[in-house]
C-alpha cells in the first residue's frame, strides 16, 4: 500500500472539474499500477470526493458537462460518469496502439494480459465509484435512460467499443491460425483461446438488462468465423485426402476428424458451439461427398465388409436424408441375392427338396440381418427394407415360377421333415426349437399362409394318424408359434386335431376295458388287438375312401364291435372308416423256415388281400379284385408292393397286375429282419395328394372372400361397391393377396345368391 | 301426322290412368276365358296354344320386341302362359279391355321404346324379359339364351347399342352389341344372373352416353363380367380406345 505522490487536497465538492482531476489520480493508479496499490486514506478520500461531489446542492464552475437541474431531487453524477468515459477512452486508446505491435500467439497473450488487467480494475473502479451507481446511475437507469451502465459495465461498453471492435479481426485471425495448427498435429497453447473464448462471451451484454449477458457478441465475433474456417479447411483436407485414397479411408478419416472436433469442444470451446460445428464438419465431410460415399456401398455390400458398411451408415446417419439411397440399393441387393441363392439350388417342380429350398431362403436372411443388426444398428428403415426384399424372394423365384404357392408348400413339407420322427436328426430340444423359430422367420415373409395351412395341416394330420410325430411338445410349441403368427382362428383346427388324438387315447383305454368285461373266454382268445381314432369331420382335412371296400371278416368283426360301442355311447353321431388309413401287423406263419414267425407292417388293404391265402394257395388278380372292391389304383400298387418284396410269387412270372396273373404265397420268404414294413407310401398318391391340395386352395379361397364379404356386410348393413373390395382385401391380406376381380367376382356370386342386393349410387345392401 | 296420332292415342290412355271401371275388369275376365287351354284343369290361365292365339290376334309375333313389351304389360313370367290376374290388371291399368285397343296400345309402346322418352318403360321391359325366361330354381340365364334375347333387346328397334363415329376423340363407329356378344362367346361364356343382366342395360346406357368405355375404371361397381369385358376391348380392340389413341399420339 502507498500512497499517490502529489496527491491534491481535498477538492470543493460543487467543483465537477476539480474533483475530477483530484479522482483520476486515484482512478489512473488503479488503472494502470494496481500492483502498487492504494493506501485506505487516498481510497477513502477518493471514495469521499465522489460522495461529496454527488450530495452538494449545486454544482459551481465551468466544467464542460453543466449540471442539470433535477428540480429538488439533487442526484449529481453525470459529470463524473462523463468524464470517467472521456478517461477509459483515453486508455483504451493507448492499448490498442500497444497491441499493433503484437502478432499471432504474442497478440493473444498481449490481449488476454490486458484483459485481465482492465477487468480487474474495473471491478476496483466499481467498487469506488459504488455511490455514483447506487444513486446517479440507479435512478438513470430507473428511468429508462439508455447506454447508462453500472461502472463495471461501462468498462465492458468501453472495451468492446474502443479497444474490441479494432483488435478482434487480428486476434480471431490469430486463434484460427493456432486451430489450424491444432488440426495439422502441432501442440498448441489451447488456454489462450479459451480466455478468448471468455472475454468475448463477457462481453455480451444484454442492452435491455445490463444484469444479463448473451452470446450475441460470441457468436458473431467468435463462432462464425471459426465455424468459416472450419468449413474451409475440411472441404479442403476432403477433397485432397479423396483424390489420393480409397473411399473406405477416407471414412475412417472423417470417423477421427469428427471424433477429434468433438472433443475439441471440451478442450477450450464452449459447449453451445457443439451442434453448429458438428453440422459445419458434417456438411464438409460427409455432405458434400456423399454420392462419392454411397457409390462405394454396393462395392461394400458386394464384398460383404461389414465394418465399413457399419461406417458408412454412422457416416449417412448424420446427415439429413442421407440413407434413403442406401435403403434402396440395400433392398435391391438383398433381393438379388435371395433370387440368386434360390437359382443355385433350384430345381424342377417336385423335385425340389424342401430342406435345401428353406435353408436357401434361410441363409440369404440370416447374414442379411445380421448385417443390419450389426452394420445399420438394428435401424428400423432397414429392417423394412430387408422385410420387403425378402418378401419378394421368398413368394417370386425361380422355384415359384407357376405361383407364389410353391414357397409355403415346400416350407410346409419341410415342417413336416422336422416334427416327423424318423432318421438322424437333431432330436435335441433346443435344436428342434431353433429350427423351428428359423420356420417362422421364413413364414412370416410367406404371402399364401392359406396355402401353408393346408398343407401344414394334411401333414400334421397324417403325423398324428400314423403316430409318426417326434414330439408333442415340438407339435405344441409349432402350433403355438403359428397361432402368435396368424391368430386362434388360423389354428383353431390344428388344435382340435390335436384334441381328437388326446381323446381318442382315452377312449381306447375305456373300450378295452369293456371289451375284456364282455368277452367271455373263448372270444377273448380271437380277439385282433385294436386301436382307434375318433377324428371330428370339421376339423381333419381327411375324406373317406373315394372307392368300396370289402374289409377281411376279422377285421368287420372288430370294427362292429366297436361300432357298437361308440353308438351306444354317443347316440346319434355317425362313424365313417377312413380305410385308407388303417394299417395293421400280419403274421406269416406259413414260412416254416423260421422258427419265429415273421411279422408284415401292412395297410388294411394289403391285409384284405394277404388274408385271402388263409383260405387258398393261389388266387387270380380277378377274384382278389372282385372279393376286396379294392379299386385298380389302389390295388395294383399294394400288390406290386408284396411282390418285390417276395411275399407273393407271380404266374406267369413277371406278370403285371391285371386280368390273368395269379398270385401265391411264396413259402421260402426270407428276410433279414423280423419285421417287414409293406406299407409304403406310394409316389403317385403323394402327387396326386399335392395336386389336391392345391385344387382346393382355389375353393377355399372364395369361400374365406365370400364370408369375409358377408361378415363385413352384416356388421355395415350398407356400404360402397369400392369400399368393400378394399375392406375385404384388409381383412384378407393376412392369409393371401386376393385380386380385386376375384373379390368382384365373389361380390356378383353373393348377389345372384340375394345375400347382397345393389342400392343405388354404387351401394351394396345386406339381405338378412 | 304420325306424330299427332301418336300423341292423341298417348292422351287417351293417359286420361283413365289407372281404374279401369269394374265393366272393363268383366270384359277382360271375358277376353281372358277366350284363350283358355284348359279350362277345367287351369280356369286362371292361358297356355303355350292360348297365347300363341291371343299374339296373332293382337298382332304380336313371339320374334320381335313387342313380345317382352305385351309379357311385360300382362306380368307373364313364363314363355307362352299368361295368368288372369296379370292380364286383367295389366289391360285395365291401361284401359284397353279389347283386342283392338289392346292391339293399338301394343303398337304404340312397339314404335316408341326406342326413343329416349320411352326409357323407363323399356327398363321395365329390358328387366322383366328376364324374368319371362328365368325357369327357377335356376338363378341365371344360359349364355345362348341371353344373348338371343339381347339381340332383340340392343337392337334399333329397342336399345340400339352403337355409337356413331366421333371425330372429336377419333373413336370409330362401334357396334357395341356385336363386341359384346363375341365376347361372351368367345371368352367369358359364363351363365348370366340377374345382377348381371341389369347391370348390362347400365354399361351399355353409359357407353351409348359416353360414346365408348372411357369412364370405366377398375374401381367401379361393375360385376366382374363387364370389367372383363372392357379389359378385352382395351387389349383386343386397342383402336376403340380414344385414350390410348391420343397417348400414341403424343409419342409421335
Amino acid at each position: 500500500m502507498a500512497a499517490i505522490q502529489g496527491m491534491p487536497p481535498m477538492p470543493n465538492k460543487e467543483d465537477s472539474d476539480a474533483t475530477w482531476r483530484y479522482l483520476e489520480l486515484g482512478v489512473d493508479r488503479i488503472m494502470s499500477d494496481l500492483k502498487k496499490g492504494m493506501d485506505m486514506k487516498t481510497y477513502m478520500g477518493l471514495y469521499t470526493a465522489i460522495h461529496n461531489f454527488c450530495t452538494a446542492q449545486k454544482a459551481v464552475g465551468t466544467g464542460q458537462f453543466s449540471p442539470h437541474n433535477r428540480g429538488g431531487a439533487h442526484l449529481l453524477g453525470e459529470d463524473l460518469y462523463n468524464h470517467l468515459i472521456l478517461y477509459l477512452q483515453k486508455h483504451l486508446g493507448g492499448v490498442h496502439a500497444e497491441s499493433k505491435k503484437h502478432n499471432d500467439e504474442a497478440l493473444l497473450s498481449f490481449y488476454i494480459k490486458e484483459w485481465d488487467r482492465y477487468t480487474m480494475a474495473a471491478s476496483y473502479n466499481n467498487h469506488l465509484f459504488r455511490y455514483l451507481n447506487r444513486h446517479w446511475v440507479k435512478r438513470e437507469m430507473d428511468e429508462g435512460k439508455k447506454h447508462i451502465y453500472d461502472i463495471y459495465t461501462l468498462h465492458l461498453v468501453r472495451w468492446k467499443e474502443d479497444m474490441f471492435l479494432a483488435t478482434q479481426k487480428s486476434v480471431m485471425d490469430s486463434v484460427l491460425r493456432l486451430v489450424e495448427k491444432q488440426r495439422n498435429g502441432e501442440t498448441i497453447e489451447q488456454s489462450q483461446i479459451k480466455s478468448v473464448v471468455d472475454s468475448f462471451v463477457s462481453l455480451g451484454l444484454d442492452e435491455s438488462d445490463s444484469t444479463k449477458s448473451t452470446l450475441d457478441v460470441y457468436k458473431q465475433f467468435f463462432e462464425a468465423p471459426f465455424l468459416q474456417a472450419t468449413a474451409k479447411y475440411y472441404q479442403k483436407e476432403s477433397n485432397d485426402f479423396l483424390a489420393e485414397n480409397t473411399v473406405v479411408e477416407y471414412m475412417k478419416k472423417a470417423e477421427t476428424r469428427l471424433q477429434e472436433e468433438k472433443d475439441r469442444v471440451s478442450l477450450y470451446l464452449l459447449s453451445e458451439i457443439t451442434g453448429p460445428l458438428m453440422r459445419t464438419c458434417e456438411q464438409s465431410m460427409i455432405a458434400a461427398h456423399s454420392i462419392t460415399l454411397r457409390e462405394e456401398f454396393q462395392n461394400l455390400l458386394d464384398h460383404d465388409r461389414q465394418e465399413d458398411l457399419g461406417r458408412m451408415y454412422k457416416l449417412l446417419a448424420r446427415i439429413p436424408d442421407g440413407l434413403d439411397p442406401l435403403r434402396n440399393k440395400f433392398e435391391t441387393h438383398v433381393r438379388k441375392a435371395g433370387l440368386a441363392a434360390v437359382e443355385r439350388v433350384a430345381a424342377d417342380g417336385e423335385n425340389m427338396d424342401p430342406k435345401i429350398y428353406v435353408h436357401a431362403l434361410l441363409e440369404v436372411h440370416t447374414q442379411y440381418h445380421d448385417l443390419v443388426q450389426k452394420a445399420f444398428n438394428g435401424e428400423s428403415e432397414f429392417v423394412r427394407s430387408l422385410d420387403n426384399a425378402c418378401k419378394e424372394f421368398v413368394n417370386r423365384n425361380k422355384v415359384c415360377k407357376s405361383g407364389s404357392t410353391k414357397s409355403p408348400e415346400l416350407l410346409a413339407k419341410y415342417t413336416d421333415t422336422l416334427l416327423k420322427k424318423s432318421s438322424a436328426k437333431a432330436s435335441e430340444e433346443d435344436d428342434m426349437e431353433k429350427m423351428l423359430t428359423q420356420i417362422m422367420v421364413v413364414f412370416k415373409y410367406i404371402e399364401d399362409k392359406d396355402v401353408f395351412q393346408k398343407f401344414y395341416s394334411r401333414m400334421l394330420a397324417k403325423r398324428l394318424v400314423q403316430t409318426s410325430s417326434a414330439s408333442d411338445d415340438a407339435e405344441t410349441s409349432m402350433i403355438g408359434k403359428l397361432k402368435e403368427a396368424c391368430g386362434f382362428e388360423y389354428t383353431n383346427k390344428l388344435q382340435r386335431m390335436f384334441q381328437d388324438i388326446q381323446t381318442s387315447k382315452d377312449l381306447n383305454t375305456e373300450y378295452r376295458d369293456w371289451q375284456s368285461e364282455q368277452l367271455g373266454a373263448e372270444d377273448a382268445k380271437n380277439v385282433v388287438d385294436t386301436s382307434f381314432h375318433i377324428l371330428g369331420t370339421g376339423f381333419w382335412p381327411l375324406t373317406p375312401p373315394a372307392h368300396g371296400f370289402v374289409p377281411p371278416q376279422e377285421i368287420v368283426k372288430m370294427r362292429d364291435r366297436f361300432q357298437n360301442y361308440y353308438l351306444h355311447k354317443h347316440a346319434g353321431r355317425k362313424l365313417t372308416w377312413l380305410w385308407q388309413l388303417c394299417k395293421g401287423e400280419v403274421k406269416a406263419n406259413f414260412v416254416k423256415t423260421n422258427k419265429i414267425p415273421y411279422t408284415f407292417q401292412v395297410s388294411t388293404y394289403q391285409m384284405a388281400v394277404l388274408l385271402l391265402f388263409n383260405e387258398k394257395e393261389t388266387i387270380s388278380y380277378d377274384e382278389i379284385q372282385q372279393t376286396t372292391q379294392i379299386a385298380p389304383e389302389t390295388l395294383d400298387p399294394s400288390i406290386a408292393i408284396c411282390v418285390r418284396a417276395r411275399v407273393f410269387n407271380v404266374t406267369p412270372e413277371g406278370g403285371k397286375p391285371e386280368s390273368g396273373t395269379t398270385y401265391s404265397i411264396n413259402q421260402g420268404f426270407k428276410n433279414k429282419k423280423l419285421k417287414i414294413n409293406l406299407n409304403i407310401n406310394i409316389k403317385s398318391e403323394q402327387k396326386q395328394e399335392v395336386e389336391d391340395t392345391h385344387k382346393t386352395i382355389e375353393e377355399d379361397r372364395k369361400l374365406l372372400m365370400q364370408s369375409a364379404i358377408v361378415r363385413i356386410m352384416k356388421s355395415r348393413k350398407k356400404m360402397k361397391h369400392s369400399q368393400l373390395v378394399s375392406e375385404t382385401i384388409a381383412q384378407i391380406k393376412s392369409r393371401f393377396t386376393p385380386k380385386v376381380s376375384d373379390i368382384k367376382w365373389c361380390i356378383d356370386m353373393l348377389l345372384e345368391k340375394e345375400y347382397l342386393e345393389r342400392l343405388e349410387d354404387d351401394n351394396l345392401g345386406y339381405l338378412a | 301426322n304420325d306424330w299427332n296420332s301418336q300423341s292423341a292415342i298417348n292422351a287417351y290412355f293417359n286420361e283413365a290412368p289407372n281404374m279401369a271401371g269394374s265393366g272393363a275388369r268383366t270384359d277382360l275376365g271375358k277376353l281372358f276365358d277366350k284363350y283358355r287351354d284348359n279350362p277345367k284343369e287351369s280356369p286362371n290361365s292361358i297356355g303355350m296354344e292360348g297365347t300363341q292365339r291371343y299374339c296373332q290376334d293382337i298382332g304380336v309375333s313371339v320374334e320381335d320386341v313387342s313380345f317382352f313389351i305385351l309379357s311385360e304389360i300382362v306380368q307373364s313370367t313364363s314363355m307362352g302362359e299368361i295368368e288372369r290376374d296379370g292380364f286383367v290388371d295389366g289391360w285395365g291399368l291401361l284401359n284397353a279391355p279389347t283386342t283392338d285397343r289392346q292391339s293399338t296400345a301394343i303398337k304404340v309402346r312397339t314404335s316408341e321404346i326406342s326413343t329416349p322418352s320411352s326409357r323407363d318403360i323399356l327398363k321395365r321391359v329390358y328387366r322383366h324379359t328376364f324374368k319371362l325366361f328365368l325357369q327357377p330354381p335356376a338363378r341365371s340365364l344360359d349364355i345362348e339364351t341371353a344373348i338371343a334375347l339381347w339381340t332383340v333387346l340392343f337392337s334399333p328397334q329397342a336399345l340400339h347399342w352403337q355409337s356413331p363415329a366421333n371425330a372429336e376423340t377419333g373413336a370409330p363407329e362401334t357396334d357395341w352389341f356385336e363386341l359384346w356378344t363375341e365376347f361372351l362367346r368367345t371368352k367369358s361364356k359364363r351363365p348370366v344372373n340377374k345382377d348381371v343382366w341389369d347391370q348390362t342395360l347400365v354399361f351399355a346406357e353409359k357407353v351409348l352416353e359416353e360414346g365408348g368405355v372411357g369412364f370405366w375404371s377398375e374401381d367401379g361397381a361393375w360385376p366382374g363380367v363387364v370389367d372383363e369385358f372392357v379389359e378385352w376391348v382395351k387389349q383386343e380392340k386397342p383402336y376403340l380406345d380414344p385414350e390410348k389413341n391420343t397417348d400414341e399420339m403424343e409419342v409421335e
